[in-house]
């Protein structure tokens, strides 16, 4: 059964129409013994693939591929790294991104696809003058 | 979970900076990125 409705699709088409730039979604899961969240999370990226033919799902072993693991710094399952044209965003989801996770990632996909922040005039300025690595961690629930 | 309990979250969202700096709720940009910047007189207690 599809997570999301033909007018959440219609709506999500449009609202995604505006990326120019390929966007990829490495998943990451376990298929013996992994997190309830693996298969859930597929099934959402899967059907926001569907959406829009620059998004592509590309799915990783998170037992085997330990070197994309170590690449992307990935520690848990599943988890979604996003890729803009190829290149690391560094910005990552950890758990199934369904309830109030589900619009972070369509944004996230978004920004990544676009390259456009929505960020005031003020906020840019002064991310312009970070020298060092910023570390953000965000939690949030999908209920 | 074990993340959860590492950051002593009870409440979201929380968002933790740098492993150090907690910010509650879902604050102002502006005052969101005082706080993440760990400026002066920046309040994370929103």
């Amino acid at each position: 059964m599809a997570l999301l409705s033909a007018s959440d699709e219609a709506a999500l088409k449009e609202h995604l129409a505006a990326i120019d730039t390929p966007v990829s979604l490495l998943l990451f899961t376990q298929t013996i013994g992994g997190s309830e969240g693996g298969p859930i999370a597929k099934q959402v990226l899967d059907e926001l693939a569907l959406l829009n033919d620059k998004i592509a799902v590309v799915e990783k072993n998170f037992v085997l591929d330990t070197e994309d693991r170590t690449r992307y710094g990935v520690e848990r399952e599943p988890a979604i790294v996003v890729l803009r044209d190829g290149a690391d965003t560094r910005m990552r989801f950890l758990g199934a991104p369904t309830g109030y996770e589900f619009v972070p990632l369509v944004e996230a996909i978004l920004l990544a696809g676009t390259g456009k922040a929505e960020l005031e005039d003020a906020t840019v300025a002064k991310l312009d003058k970070v020298t060092s690595p910023v570390d953000i961690k965000v939690f949030s629930t999908p209920t | 979970m074990d993340l959860s309990r590492r950051y002593h979250v009870t409440g979201v969202p929380k968002t933790i900076v740098n492993e150090s700096i907690e910010i509650l709720g879902a604050v102002p940009e502006a005052q969101f990125v005082e706080s993440a910047l760990g400026e002066p007189g920046a309040s994370t207690d929103a």
